[in-house]
């Protein structure tokens, strides 16, 4: 299987801190990978890594076959890293709409002479071309109906799939989602497993998931990587993971094993 | 279609009023005049204040680039204004891209402290450089607006001209808000973490804003120094800077027409208030006191904002 996204050797040291330690780790084509720890393993760290909001202290991060260590996260956007918050981040006073359209490429990248000086008809058509796959975008997570509602008063589990709208509207093929679930009742998760699954084999969109929710994980991805204290100490699918016996430990807090 | 006629009425009223009003007297015109500059100085700091949601403190600085560029221009080059216009417009915004590259790095008050510096310092050179600028005793003699031998020298033809300015002026700013550029400089304004991580270059929004507002702050600037023609550092003083951030602020932060309204109350209060003479500062202050406690978005805020990039497509869309 491609690997689209690979991790060697990747270290974060924050000061004498080791965020992160030695870390291999790949994404593959096509697959939904979930990223599982007890708090303070080194997960959204991993995330931020990810799309470079921190920068690994030694090892390299590939994403298809070029080297991103350095890359700005907006320069990351651009390749197809898109990413959603653990606590959602909004543009709390812009519509729904607007929140999705803001990333779109077109539209952030008309230049400003060409907002100014080209003729209205012209604009209109370019415009409604890129509302109307925004709209698909929002109609893909089941927002199309809300278009004009401000983002903040959005009830929470509609907040979290507007997220993964907008990360869908840059064009992401790799879409990194941090705790999807959180603050969602039982019958909003199966809805998401449900969307997240869709959106995985239809658009071919490769996930990397953060969860807590044991049922919802292993009920979601192919594959599984357990961190702890920074480390991986497992890595496969969820019936290997659950009986591991080193994840069972850092989970039960059983003693810990020299690695 | 009620907005029809509301704008009809409206570019009736500013054309016939201003004959009116030079009926009754110059000064009356004058007043109109000096709430035009205003007008094209709000509208500009709004890009950089109420859209990229950067708190700049030294907007009289560019207007003062704008008028002393256009003065020099015109007495020592000859240019005409119509050349010495866009040139000062284009020099003020230079400005402003060379203030914005270091300073975008800056965040809220830290920001607002290092634009007031900005202001000072230009207004020091303006002082201080008396072989350019004749320090304070300020460049006289600037010649008026000429087209095809007909000069520009009552107060109605300024007023046509700097109508015209006004117009041109919320024409680009209104044109670039309600666009793509505008979207990501609310993104920015409202979560700059967030812009960057989903795609959008803060700096160069920032930086775009920046060299906006510094162009058509020059534009004042260069009506300015031809309206009245004579330039000294008096009129571009930290006052004057906090002055059109108050109109910005009283119109409504990332609104338009908010900033002219702001302009009009603000040039016509301290006039109309000439009457009580040495109250009038202290109740110009309770007012604006007043306004931000009970009505913090301003006159004309954000509630207003129905017209975005989106909201006119969608209008067509739904025939």
């Amino acid at each position: 299987m491609d690997k689209v996204l690979e991790l060697k050797k990747v270290s974060v040291n924050f000061g004498g801190l080791a965020a992160l330690r030695e870390v291999d780790l790949d994404v593959r084509r096509g697959e939904i990978l979930s990223i599982i720890g007890p708090n303070g393993a080194g997960k959204t760290t991993l995330f931020n890594l990810l799309t470079g909001i921190y920068r690994p202290t030694s090892g390299t991060i590939t994403y298809k076959n070029t080297v991103i260590n350095k890359l700005k996260p907006y320069r990351r956007v651009e390749l197809g890293l898109a990413r959603t918050f653990q606590n959602t981040r909004l543009l709390k006073n812009m519509t729904v709409l607007e929140n999705v359209l803001v990333v779109h490429a077109e539209c952030n990248k008309e230049g400003i002479f060409a907002a100014v000086f080209n003729s209205r008809a012209h604009l209109r058509r370019k415009r409604e071309a890129i509302v109307q796959e925004c709209v698909e975008k929002l109609a893909m997570v089941g927002l199309e109906h809300k278009l004009d509602v401000l983002a903040g008063s959005l009830p929470y589990g509609e907040q979290r799939l507007l997220e993964i709208a907008r990360a869908l509207a840059t064009g992401c093929e790799v879409l990194l989602l941090d705790e999807p679930a959180a603050g969602m009742n039982a019958v909003e998760k199966a809805e998401l497993v449900k969307k997240i699954k869709r959106l995985s084999k239809q658009f071919s969109i490769d996930m990397i998931l953060i969860e807590h929710d044991m049922g919802m994980v292993m009920e979601i991805s192919d594959r599984i990587v357990v961190l702890n204290y920074g480390m991986k100490i497992a890595e496969g699918s969820p019936r290997q993971i659950q009986n591991d016996p080193n994840v069972i430990n850092a989970y039960l807090g059983g003693e810990a094993e020299e690695l | 279609m009620r907005k029809k006629t509301a704008m009809i009425a409206v570019a009736a009223l500013s054309i016939v009023v201003p004959v009116a009003l030079q009926q009754v007297n110059d000064y009356l015109l004058h007043v109109v005049i000096m709430i035009g500059i205003f007008s094209v100085l709000s509208l500009s700091l709004n890009v950089i204040i109420g859209y990229a949601g950067q708190f700049a403190l030294g907007h009289a600085a560019f207007y003062g680039i704008g008028a002393y560029a256009a003065a020099l221009l015109m007495l020592h080059f000859d240019l005409s204004f119509w050349i010495a216009l866009p040139a000062s417009a284009v020099i003020a915004g230079l400005a402003g891209f060379l203030l914005g590259s270091p300073v975008i790095r800056l965040k809220g008050d830290y920001l607002g402290i290092v634009t007031l510096g900005f202001g000072e310092i230009v207004r020091l050179i303006f002082v201080g450089w008396v072989d350019v600028t004749r320090g304070p005793m300020g460049l006289p003699g600037i010649p008026a607006p000429s087209l095809f031998g007909f000069t520009f020298s009552g107060k109605l033809e300024f007023y046509y001209l700097i109508l015209l300015l006004v117009l041109v002026t919320y024409f680009v700013i209104n044109r670039l808000v309600h666009s793509g550029v505008g979207l990501s400089l609310l993104a920015i304004r409202e979560d700059e973490t967030l812009a960057q991580s989903i795609g959008i270059r803060p700096n160069k929004y920032k930086l775009l804003a920046f060299t906006v507002g510094g162009f058509f702050a020059g534009a004042a600037g260069a009506f300015w120094a031809s309206y009245i023609s004579y330039v000294s550092p008096d009129a571009f003083r930290y006052l004057d800077s906090v002055n059109i951030l108050a109109m910005v602020i009283l119109g409504g932060a990332a609104s338009l027409p908010g900033s002219i309204l702001g302009a009009v109350i603000l040039v016509a209060a301290p006039e109309i208030l000439r009457y009580v003479s040495d109250y009038r500062m202290i109740l110009l202050g309770l007012a604006i006191v007043l306004m931000m406690i009970f009505k913090p978005s301003g006159f004309w805020g954000e509630k207003h904002r129905r017209r975005n990039f989106y909201g006119n497509v969608r209008k067509g869309e739904s025939k």
